[in-house]
């Protein structure tokens, strides 16, 4: 079984660490193609593993290693993993390319500095491969600690701002979510005696009764208070705007659109997998507590005059949307929300490196109100950005429309099924929330890219192909997924059926 | 042949992705190769709709989801009579306003983006008559929506000479005047308001159905195990219709979401006889005649049939009244245009409504959607000869234009038949198609509808006698004498652009006179959707569009005299002064009653002020001190084991790092004592993972 294919993702860069901490000094700026054509490894593992999945009857691809005492190290692309495999390894490849010209302009005339960015960039890539990758409860939790690491490092070295309280913040709020998680994971482990994420599940499903409800829903909101850290559900969101705004910006078109949504993936890998009808019972609350977020997010992102910060709220928000369809625990609605990782990392990935392009060509402004008339300018980036936008607030021919069309579509299956008004109305509220998105989404574009130019953009020039190529890439799969979005739904549909309890629809 | 209907929409959706391809080559080939993908869509949808049989073409799509109570998903063509007849009228009369475009927009530099955006509506809005399914459907209806939103904001840069309303007016303090940029983001967010309601909809009907195709909607409506049962059991029956109609209301401008279409006229005025006078805003008609019929079959089970459609004839009526009323005091040639359209629609979503008071179905429904044809053309050549007429005057405002009549006869004589059609002088199309829905609100019982209608026919004798006046007759205006002395003389428009709007205007005069002969057929031919449906709707009394009653007719001819009578008397061969903003009542209409001000205040200053609270409020003010307060105590105490720090974790790095490693020089960039803290968090982790391996893997 193991052919050393899927370890390879993980290995691969870790072994980059040092060979790209030396060619930085020598190659400067450079070490990034170095970088980017290095996370092609990754990205092509996993499409075909994506492949060798299709095949198997059960469609998964595992390879495992004996990891004794702890269980086994595996590592697993399937159904559910690979469409967030797929979109971590796609961004974190082209946004190597991005760092290009943006550490060019952050770092400068360091040489030795570009190592340090780029060897800590692989890894932090590394980290959330792996803990996508993880079938066991401890290595999921070693990776996710691996995964904040190099991201803390990265805003303290090269943010914005404070940088060294927000990074700091970033960590605490992080690493405590992490640790109420670890709480979880090991009382887990406990009362199962064993750290296999399938082991775990099969005996929880067949000793239904050996632990008392209690018990497991306590475990329970430990585990999503880590995971919803991550997502940053409102009230545990703060620690977000600040860090994405001011991580370096290829750090924050990772952060949002890959990393955040990880917390959506290991409530259902985990949570939704080992207690589903624990989370069933918990899903009503956490459906108000989305819509909460959605609207939140959203109403914050409208009155931001960063584009930085615009962009961090309207996570959010998109947080807010994921969380919703898991909540609606229909087949449809898990399928949405883990599609609308996808359309979210991919519409954030363009709509950061949109916000650092302009950061780049408009001597560093941020501020919108300064902006303005830049289509004319910059036409690439502008197109990109309306692509972006538009899978954000989910219209058709973008893979947003599909995802926020199935996990709302998931909400309201559940509110026929439920016939309780509470879950009707949350599920109306939040189609009516989506005005928001479209609200900022169009206002925000209109104020960067319409009207007559400013001071600020007089001189603006389009950014140079490290920037325009990744976008460019982001915007075939955005619109390719928007009208095709078979190879991804399909497999998460029956990802979402894997995910049993009393009240899967 | 099972392709034939699919290439009706994809032609033009292939012309615009091919747009820049052309355009690298020449820029003439762009142009008119964007005009021949146009006229390949509508040629294929006249060849389908003469020889493809009636029936759904369908082809997998997202199968994935099927369950055992939910369908495949499958994406395909709906031909069916209905999706026939708008899709000629759509396709044709694009094919048109491309041919008037390419001269008319010759002089402009961004030709690329508008000849993408134009068949890429064109492309979509076929789609959106052709899906067979609401998802699909879902993709045209969003992508006119956004060529809609490109096209009016087609001048981004915003130069004042492409704004529309009177510079420096306002209404309630709130300025009144838009730029293209602000009216397409306007447009945008208007018509998503009722997209949300008609998305909602859309998920409630899937969760008791399990499908998204009409024919399967259709079928599965009926009986107590049917989706119409399933929803009636909660209450939400005639909730999910009227939901369903918000869509139709936002796209089709009718109130209370109408206020975005005057402000849509800052495009191109091609673009507004396109999208926002021909085509586009009939979706909303469209699909209520689309799904009107299901949502009958639905509603008459439970008795409910009568707060829907009263709902969409009132809605109809009502803003066929206020449209109509703002279009008599509009200083612009392309909003007296527009709130003419708006009003307009208005009848036929009265149409649309009456069909369900009736005792006839069929006699309401075709009237509305003949007389959606009937408009689609006349307002077509309306709208392109304003453009003529704008473009000659170099000002959108009438008061600016008079006595253009003698230097373009052409465009005059066009403009008179159009605008006599849409007054309903017989024996023009309009007058046939209008007087149907009249009459069939009469026959319905519906008095006081019909009231309405007949005021709005008074309305719009004078408005249209109003425009015409104002532009044509008279003498040259101060700016015209003016744009004369400087050597530009009024002359008539190329050939290109002068006969689309000719020919249109001609067309509504043929259908018109034939109308007695293609009205029994073409009834005949429309009641054939109801059964591709397969679904009983009554039909109890024959057809009577072709059979009015005299008196009926002879009461709508002469208010619709009078009200043109008024108009000439007022406004024909009069002196032009500059329009200033009026008083009283005319104020009232001119700031359009109000809506659009309270709209403004309530909901974009509204949620603003909302969401700016929230931010210093919640955010700023509870959220952010929190942690802050974290914050400090976290460096605090950081700072207090600060030796501890120094003394063992700075010098073990020391000892550690070698020559090249400068990871201690982050380290000691910290000296607040995030390492320290970095330290003791993680040994937290590894404490309770060692503890874990002791005790638990250990004991075992």
């Amino acid at each position: 079984m193991a052919s050393l294919l899927l370890v390879g993702t993980i290995v691969a860069p870790l072994v980059s660490v040092p060979i790209l901490y030396t060619l930085g000094r020598s190659l400067r700026e450079k070490t990034g193609y170095a970088c980017f054509a290095l996370l092609l490894i990754p990205l092509a593992s996993i499409l075909l593993a994506a492949a060798l999945a299709s095949g198997d009857a059960s469609g998964s691809y595992l390879e495992s290693y004996s990891w004794a005492p702890i269980g086994t190290f595996g590592l697993r692309a399937d159904n559910l993993s690979i469409p967030v495999l797929f979109t971590i390894s796609l961004l974190t490849a082209v946004i190597a390319l991005f760092s290009v010209p943006y550490m060019q302009h952050k770092i400068g005339d360091e040489p030795e500095r570009y190592g340090l960015y780029y060897s800590l960039y692989i890894l932090y890539a590394l980290g959330m491969v792996g803990t996508v990758l993880s079938t066991n409860l401890i290595q999921f939790y070693a990776f996710f600690e691996i995964m904040l690491i190099p991201s803390f490092f990265l805003i303290a070295e090269w943010g914005y701002g404070e940088r060294e309280k927000i990074s700091l913040m970033y960590f605490f709020w992080t690493h405590v979510g992490a640790l109420v998680l670890l709480v979880g994971i090991l009382v887990t482990a406990y009362l199962s005696g064993v750290t296999d994420m399938d082991v775990v599940r099969v005996f929880f499903s067949s000793n239904p009764n050996v632990v008392p409800s209690i018990v497991r829903l306590g475990v329970v909101a430990a585990m999503c208070f880590g995971f919803f850290v991550k997502m940053a559900q409102f009230g545990l969101h703060i620690w977000l705007p600040n860090a994405h705004a001011e991580a370096p910006t290829p750090i924050s078109a990772l952060l949002s659109p890959a990393m955040i949504g990880i917390g959506g993936y290991a409530t259902v890998r985990i949570v939704m997998t080992i207690y589903p009808d624990m989370f069933f019972a918990l899903s009503a609350f956490f459906a108000g507590w989305a819509l909460v977020t959605m609207i939140y997010g959203g109403a914050m992102a409208l009155v931001q005059d960063d584009i930085k910060r615009l962009l961090a709220y309207s996570s959010v928000s998109q947080m807010g949307y994921i969380l919703f369809g898991l909540a609606s625990f229909t087949q449809i609605g898990i399928a949405g929300s883990m599609f609308q990782y996808v359309s979210h990392g991919t519409a954030k990935g363009i709509l950061f490196i949109v916000a650092g392009a302009i950061i780049l060509q408009v001597n560093g402004e941020r501020s919108i109100s300064k902006l303005g008339g830049l289509a004319s300018k910059m036409p690439v980036t502008a197109t990109a950005a309306f692509v972006g936008f538009l899978a954000i607030l989910g219209l058709p021919t973008t893979n947003g429309f599909f995802s926020e069309f199935f996990l709302f579509q998931g909400s309201f299956i559940r509110a026929a099924d439920s016939a309780t008004l509470y879950r009707l109305i949350i599920a109306i509220l939040s189609v009516i929330a989506t005005a928001l998105t479209a609200g900022y989404s169009l206002w925000t574009l209109r104020r960067i890219f319409f009207g007559p130019t400013t001071e600020a953009t007089a001189q603006a020039k389009e950014a140079p192909w490290t920037v325009t190529l990744p976008l460019i890439v982001l915007c075939v799969v955005t619109i390719f997924l928007g009208i095709y979005p078979e190879p991804i739904l399909s497999r998460l549909v029956s990802a979402a059926k894997v995910v049993q309890g009393i009240g899967l629809l | 042949m099972i392709y034939l209907p699919w290439f009706i929409w994809i032609s033009p959706i292939v012309g615009a992705l091919l747009t820049p391809a052309f355009a690298v080559i020449s820029p003439k080939l762009r142009n008119w190769a964007a005009v021949g993908f146009s006229l390949i869509a509508a040629v294929a949808a006249t060849v389908t709709s003469l020889t493809v049989a009636a029936g759904d073409y369908q082809v997998p799509w997202i199968p994935s989801v099927s369950s055992p109570t939910k369908s495949a998903i499958t994406a395909g063509v709906l031909v069916d009579p209905l999706s026939m007849f708008m899709a000629n009228i759509v396709a044709w009369v694009s094919f048109l306003i491309m041919v008037y475009s390419v001269e008319y927009m010759k002089e402009d530099s961004g030709l690329t983006r508008y000849w993408f955006f134009m068949n890429l509506f064109i492309g979509n809005m076929l789609l959106l008559i052709l899906a067979d399914n609401l998802l699909m459907m879902l993709f045209g209806w969003e992508g006119v929506g956004l060529c809609s939103y490109a096209l009016i904001g087609y001048w981004y840069k915003d130069e004042k000479e492409h704004w529309v309303g009177t510079p420096g007016d306002t209404a309630l303090g709130l300025p009144q005047a838009y730029s293209p940029s602000q009216a397409g983001m306007k447009a945008f967010i208007f018509t998503r308001i009722g997209d949300i309601a008609l998305m909602i909809a859309i998920f409630l009907i899937y969760a008791y159905a399990g499908t998204f195709n009409y024919l399967e909607l259709a079928t599965k409506v009926a009986g107590s195990s049917g989706w119409a049962a399933g929803l009636a059991r909660l209450g939400l029956l005639v909730p999910t219709a009227l939901l369903f109609f918000g869509g139709p209301i936002g796209k089709s401008a009718q109130f209370p979401l109408q206020e975005w279409l005057p402000d849509a006229m800052a495009g191109p005025t091609s673009v507004s006889a396109l999208i926002h006078a021909a085509t586009m805003v009939k979706a909303g008609v469209f699909l209520t005649g689309r799904m009107g019929p299901i949502f009958y079959t639905a509603l008459v089970q439970f008795q409910q049939v009568f707060p829907f459609f009263a709902t969409i004839a009132w809605i109809g009526a009502f803003t066929a009244f206020l449209a109509a009323t703002q279009a008599t005091v509009a200083r612009e040639i392309k909003k007296v245009l527009a709130y003419s359209t708006v009003s307009q629609i208005g009848y036929m979503m009265l149409g649309l409504g009456i069909a369900g008071l009736g005792a006839n179905f069929a006699l309401g429904y075709t009237a509305g959607l003949f007389h959606l044809m009937s408009h689609a053309i006349f307002k077509a050549s309306l709208f392109l000869a304003a453009g003529w007429v704008i473009h000659a005057a170099e000002s959108r405002f009438m008061d600016e234009m008079g006595g253009l009549a003698k230097g373009m006869r052409l465009t005059a004589a066009a403009m008179l038949l159009a605008g006599l059609s849409l007054m309903g002088i017989p024996p023009l199309s309009g007058f046939w198609t209008k007087d149907a829905v009249l009459s069939a609100s009469f026959e319905a019982n519906q008095y006081l509808l019909y009231g309405l209608g007949i005021a709005t026919v008074l309305l719009t004798g004078f408005y249209t006698m109003r425009m015409l006046g104002m532009t044509f007759s008279g003498k040259p205006s101060a700016h015209l004498a003016e744009l004369e002395h400087e050597g530009s003389h009024v002359h008539e428009a190329r050939f290109t652009m002068l006969l689309p709007y000719l020919l249109l205007a001609v067309g509504s005069l043929i259908i018109g006179i034939a109308f007695p002969l293609i009205d029994p057929p073409l009834t005949n031919y429309l009641e054939g959707t109801f059964s591709v449906l397969r679904i009983a709707i009554p039909s109890g009394a024959p057809p009577e569009s072709g059979t009015l009653s005299i008196t009926l007719v002879a009461i709508s001819v002469a208010v619709a005299l009078a009200g043109a009578a008024l108009g000439y008397i007022r406004y024909f061969n009069k002196e032009h002064h500059q329009i200033t903003k009026p008083g009283g009542l005319q104020g009232f209409l001119w700031n359009r009653w109000y809506v659009n001000a309270i709209y403004y205040k309530i909901f974009v200053n509204g949620s603003m002020r909302v969401a700016n609270g929230l931010y210093q409020y919640v955010e700023k003010g509870v959220w952010d001190p929190l942690n802050y307060v974290i914050a400090r105590n976290v460096v605090e105490y950081s700072k207090a084991s600060r030796q501890l720090d120094e003394r063992v974790v700075d010098q073990a790095v020391n000892d550690v790092s070698t020559e090249g490693s400068r990871l201690s020089n982050i380290m000691k960039r910290f000296q607040t004592g995030v390492t320290q803290q970095y330290v003791i968090s993680f040994a937290i982790g590894v404490l309770l993972l060692l503890a874990y391996m002791i005790f638990v893997i250990g004991a075992s």
